[in-house]
């Protein structure tokens, strides 16, 4: 009973997540290079 | 700060690129600010909303009971406990009778009743007095009040209920590992 | 967050670094065992069935958007005082990462409602008031990004930052100041056993150790990201200062 709706909210909090956190990271990587080594101060 | 500069496309590559990024920013600003008109007139409807119906949500059983001459056949939602044993499956819907702090309202529900509607839970339930004066609630919409206690369903009971649901584990030890 | 002594000479070519990496393996880690527990060893509530499943994930996304909003006013706070950029580039993170946890707290909340309530929404003040801190992120957002100076800009999006948090103390106290079909919290009333039982509070439980962690994780990166925005920013306005300085040299010299 309710699985759906119970898989469905998973998937939607899962997917919602992934997607951003993939988004971020991609966007990270392709700024990173545009900026000069010495203002990325973390390592 | 003006930055733009003066000269014409013969500036350059950097001026080039300067030019097609002051054209990005303009285009940009578009989104943005459409993004603030929206916010606006949502955020005027929801506040509108809010002041109209957020505040007195519900009427409790005794309350609606006690304004039901002011009431008349104004539509209100009515809160209430669905009394045991009270529950008559009718041709358009379900009828019983809602509970809260002793006093009791017949409801005749037009529609299916949402999967949770069981006695002794709460409800709310939208509609108006019926109009003969007999005491009746008509209610169109049914919502289901859960509390905000949780309890396992434990074993025996889940025999009873529905098929498709996974067997619980029997513990209630918080932090037990399987 | 920021260590002062680069690997590499040529720096990070990403927003990672060894603390998100353990933060991010983690936040994986604990998302698995959340996934266990809320998904397969937890049982059926006895009135909600296995729906109640879906609060594990609701109430600490719920949770963690508040926890953004707290940083982007204190964060917009920061700024309009004392123009800290770090403070300023916190906040938006904060909010960027709270409108995607407030998104998904409304979303599992409403799918949620509809095999409880019976239905997906109803505009009581709980609801109502949730949906206002969306609208409010969604313009702290609109205003952060309108084109401008990024001095404007940050001042003007602290400003709206400053209404986040009062706005989440409307939505904690909704529930106790207005009628509301949402129920009341379950946790953080009167002690935590009475109103939810063994493996259904130790499923919310991870679900907030999980959810915790990846939050912190995105706003690591949001923050760095921020950073590399302004960063490229400013370059382009380097460029643009140059350039026109360039042309007032050579305006000089012809007559």
């Amino acid at each position: 009973m309710n699985w759906g709706y119970v898989i469905a909210s998973w998937i939607v909090a899962f997917g919602a997540l992934g997607a951003y956190s993939v988004a971020t990271v991609l966007r990270g990587r392709r700024l990173s290079k545009q900026v000069p080594p010495e203002k990325r101060r973390w390592s | 700060m003006e930055l733009t500069p003066r000269t014409g496309p013969d500036s350059g590559a950097e001026g080039e690129a300067l030019a097609s990024k002051r054209v990005r920013s303009k285009r940009n600003r578009l989104p943005a600010l459409a993004m603030i008109v929206v916010v606006l007139a949502v955020g005027s409807f929801v506040v509108v909303n809010a002041l109209g119906s957020a505040t007195t949500f519900y009427r409790n059983v005794d309350e609606a009971s006690a304004q039901r001459e002011s009431l008349g056949v104004k539509r209100f939602r009515l809160q209430g406990t669905v009394v045991a044993g009270s529950i008559v499956q009718t041709g358009e819907g379900v009828s019983f009778d809602v509970a809260y702090n002793g006093v009791e309202i017949p409801v005749r529900h037009v529609g299916d009743p949402p999967e949770m509607f069981k006695a002794d839970e709460a409800v709310l339930l939208e509609g108006n007095f019926d109009a003969s004066g007999s005491g009746e609630f008509d209610s169109t919409l049914m919502i289901i009040k859960h509390s905000e206690v949780y309890k396992e369903k434990e074993a025996d009971r889940l025999q009873q209920a529905d098929v498709g649901g996974k067997m619980p584990v029997a513990t209630s030890v918080p932090g037990a590992t399987p | 967050m920021i260590s002062q002594t680069p690997t590499e000479v040529t720096g990070p070519t990403s927003t990672s670094s060894r603390v998100t990496r353990v933060l991010g393996f983690l936040a994986l880690v604990s998302l698995g065992v959340l996934v266990l527990f809320g998904l397969i060893l937890s049982p059926p509530d006895a009135s909600q069935g296995e729906a109640v499943r879906i609060m594990y994930i609701h109430v600490p996304s719920a949770t963690v958007a508040y926890l953004g909003c707290f940083l982007t006013t204190i964060g917009s706070i920061v700024y309009l005082w004392r123009k800290s950029q770090w403070w300023e580039l916190v906040a938006y993170a904060g909010a960027e990462v709270a409108t995607l946890f407030t998104v998904i707290t409304l979303v599992t909340g409403m799918l949620w409602g509809r095999p409880t309530w019976g239905v997906y929404w109803v505009w009581d003040a709980r609801l109502t008031s949730t949906a206002m801190l969306l609208l409010l992120l969604l313009g702290y957002l609109a205003v952060r990004r309108l084109p401008a100076d990024y001095e404007v800009r940050a001042k003007r999006a602290a400003i709206v930052g400053l209404l986040l948090v009062p706005n989440v103390m409307i939505v904690r106290k909704s529930v106790d100041w207005w009628r509301t079909l949402h129920q009341k919290p379950t946790l953080l009333a009167n002690g935590l056993d009475s109103k939810i039982e063994g493996l259904m509070l130790f499923s919310l439980f991870t679900g907030f150790i999980a959810i915790s962690l990846v939050f912190g994780w995105l706003i690591v990166h949001r923050f760095r990201l921020a950073w590399l925005e302004e960063q490229v920013e400013s370059e382009g306005l380097d460029l643009a200062i140059a350039e026109r300085r360039a042309e007032a040299l050579v305006g000089e010299v012809a007559p």
